[in-house]
């Protein structure tokens, strides 16, 4: 079914659209919940609640692009579910292999970053994104968007794995003078 | 800062930006895959088009004097609809003249609405579509119509496909259901309908990143079962990620939605299915369009653009455009001004004190305020499956219930608009609201029992 279609019986308040959504883009949506979570249940969890925000949010949101509106509340959900399953020692996943790997951009902690606004953050990665080699772009985002692991990664850009840690080290040392010139560190 | 606000930041970035890496990752989105030779994609030139819009202009500034003058008459019905407890003995009012209701002790869970017949589908393991019904709904109950089932194969670059598309044709519509895996299960296949044809639906092939392709479209012959690739690798070459695709009834022209390889961002484009000229209507235009929709076999209208809305109209047959509406103001919930964009021909554009006009993309042209009437900000608008009409309505939203408080029509081609206030909602779960036909609003409710409120709007 296409997206408007199932855009318009979120509207009509039609639950057929949770159905539709589901059988869509639930592989999609599982896929990243579980890159984050490594746990299939608090993976369908969060996928349950991904449907549930969706239909509290449509109507009055119209999403421009549904894949990408289901994509960012799946990776919100799931990251926060990780950050509590941390609180509680539980959760493995992508994350903190990510945030050890981005810790080469930017510190651990200190700094000024109460005052770092994350919409002018994300601003500032756009930019940063869009310099960037489509190549290089869709991989980082794979790895940091995506959650997917280098393994993943490799195999999707059929690349070794080894080449694709040397562009995600370039990549983030690219990130890490950028943020620099851009007055976030 | 920290690691962890990059994570966070970095899941806010502008979704087009996303699409590569996802086509990357997940096997069942069109992907970007090698091909020879250069980029085939075959421009109109901008310049060209510029020259077209700025001819055509001084037209549109004429405009249609016709719709500028004309009134749209306004009634808000003086007694409201008592509203019963849903699931209650059958019963009936009449609301004026206008609109007659029927209270029905029947759901409508578990089937699908919106087209000619209402639907529903038995699906297999694989979750292909298995079997389908169809029904009506006359005289108060659903009524069985039968089902045609037409069986295809077509031999493509990605294997032979065989499946099978239900379907039924209702007051000269058709209604059909197909859907299944391509043959190596990478990818999938969905039947859809083509505005104004009964004979024919067009199958939209979308392959993954083990296929040979990313999007093909497949004319099937309802009768005979004949299929006809209409557009595939090489006539959508340089293309890829296509999401939307719409055929317009003389199958000469699509329109289709997908991003050009290399490159981020979702575009517009149309295909000449003669010519096999496939054009980006941005480039074309020279603007950002949000939205294209074939008004006949013979014109494209777009509407969008950056912070305002502007509109055109695309005469396919001379390839001549016309720019119809210029940066307009969007309609802001907040400011409760400028225009609200129904999704159709049609827009609304309401003024600071909610005085509020019919706005026609096509001619550019706008109806006089509609006298009486005042816009409520949170009213909502639904198009019915011709576009001809929208349903309008307030929902008050209660406990997960629409509540609906206010409902009407706003009839485009009659030049009017009919309200009616609904009392006695709070004592029902109203979980639904559609068109059920051109004429036909339901609202699906849960009382004592499952109920259906059927409003016939004259």
């Amino acid at each position: 079914m296409e997206d408007s279609r199932i855009v318009a019986l979120y509207w009509e308040r039609n639950e057929d659209a949770i159905a539709e959504t589901d059988r869509k883009y639930g592989g999609y949506c599982r896929a990243i919940a579980m890159n984050i979570l490594s746990d299939r249940g608090d993976a369908e969890e969060c996928v349950n609640d991904t449907w549930l925000q969706t239909w509290n949010a449509i109507p009055p949101h119209r999403p421009a692009v549904l894949s990408a509106f289901l994509g960012a509340v799946t990776r919100r959900t799931s990251l926060d579910r990780w950050r509590r399953n941390t609180r509680k020692k539980r959760g493995g996943g992508q994350v903190p292999l990510a945030l050890e790997e981005l810790s080469q951009c930017v510190p651990a902690s200190g700094g000024p970053e109460e005052a770092v606004r994350l919409s002018e953050l994300t601003h500032a990665l756009e930019g940063f994104l869009k310099g960037l080699s489509s190549r290089d772009r869709d991989l980082f985002l794979c790895r940091y968007w995506y959650l997917a692991s280098i393994r993943e990664t490799a195999q999707a850009f059929r690349l070794p794995e080894n080449r694709v840690k040397v562009i995600l080290f370039r990549t983030r040392n690219k990130l890490k003078i950028y943020l620099e010139q851009e007055g976030f560190l | 800062m920290t690691p962890d606000m990059l994570l966070d930041a970095l899941g806010g970035v502008d979704p087009a930006l996303l699409s590569g890496a996802r086509a990357r990752l997940m096997p069942g989105e069109p992907v970007p895959v090698k091909r020879r030779g250069g980029l085939r994609l075959r421009l109109l030139a901008a310049a060209a088009a510029a020259a077209v819009l700025l001819g055509a202009l001084a037209a549109a500034m004429a405009g249609n004097a016709e719709f500028r003058t004309a009134v749209f008459s306004f009634l808000h019905l003086s007694a409201p609809e008592q509203v019963p407890p849903a699931g209650e003995a059958p019963s009936g009012t009449q609301l004026g003249e206008a609109v007659q209701v029927q209270y029905l002790s029947l759901s409508l869970e578990g089937w699908r609405t919106g087209g000619p017949a209402l639907w529903q589908a038995e699906r297999d393991q694989d979750g292909t579509v298995a079997s389908v019904r169809f029904a009506a709904l006359e005289d108060g109950t659903l009524q069985h119509v039968p089902a045609e089932v037409t069986s295809f194969r077509f031999a493509g670059s990605g294997g032979t496909l065989t499946g099978r598309v239900f379907w039924c044709v209702r007051n000269g519509g058709l209604t059909a259901v197909g859907d299944g895996s391509l043959p190596d299960g990478g990818g999938r296949w969905e039947a859809q309908t083509i505005p104004g044809r009964s004979d024919a639906v067009v199958l939209l092939l979308r392959g993954g990143l083990l296929r040979s392709f990313d999007f093909q479209a497949v004319l099937l012959d309802l009768n005979s079962g004949k299929t006809r690739l209409l557009a595939g690798p090489q006539a959508l070459d340089g293309l890829t990620g296509v999401t939307e695709f719409a055929l317009t009834s003389d199958l000469r022209h699509a329109l289709l939605t997908g991003r050009i390889q290399g490159e981020t961002g979702r575009r517009l484009f149309l295909l000449d299915l003669e010519s096999g000229l496939l054009t980006s209507l941005e480039e074309a235009l020279g603007a950002s369009p949000d939205r294209a929709v074939f008004l006949d076999s013979g014109t494209l209208l777009l509407t969008g653009g950056e912070d305002t809305c502007s509109a055109w109209v695309w005469d396919l047959s001379s390839g001549a455009v016309e720019q119809t509406a210029t940066s307009l103001p969007r309609y802001d919930s907040a400011g409760s001004q400028g225009v609200l964009d129904l999704g159709g021909r049609y827009a609304l554009e309401m003024d600071s004190n909610g005085q509020t006009a019919v706005l026609d993309w096509k001619t550019g042209t706008q109806s006089a305020p509609v006298k009486g009437f005042t816009f409520v900000p949170g009213a909502r608008f639904l198009l019915s499956p011709s576009g001809d009409r929208a349903c309008c309505f307030l929902s008050g939203q209660k406990d997960s219930s629409l509540d609906v408080t206010q409902l009407g029509v706003l009839d485009f081609a009659a030049g009017r608009l009919v309200l009616f206030d609904r009392v006695g909602t709070e004592q029902n779960q109203e979980s639904s609201l559609g068109w059920l036909d051109d004429s036909r609003v339901f609202i699906s409710a849960q009382g004592a029992d499952s109920g259906l409120f059927l409003y016939t709007l004259r």
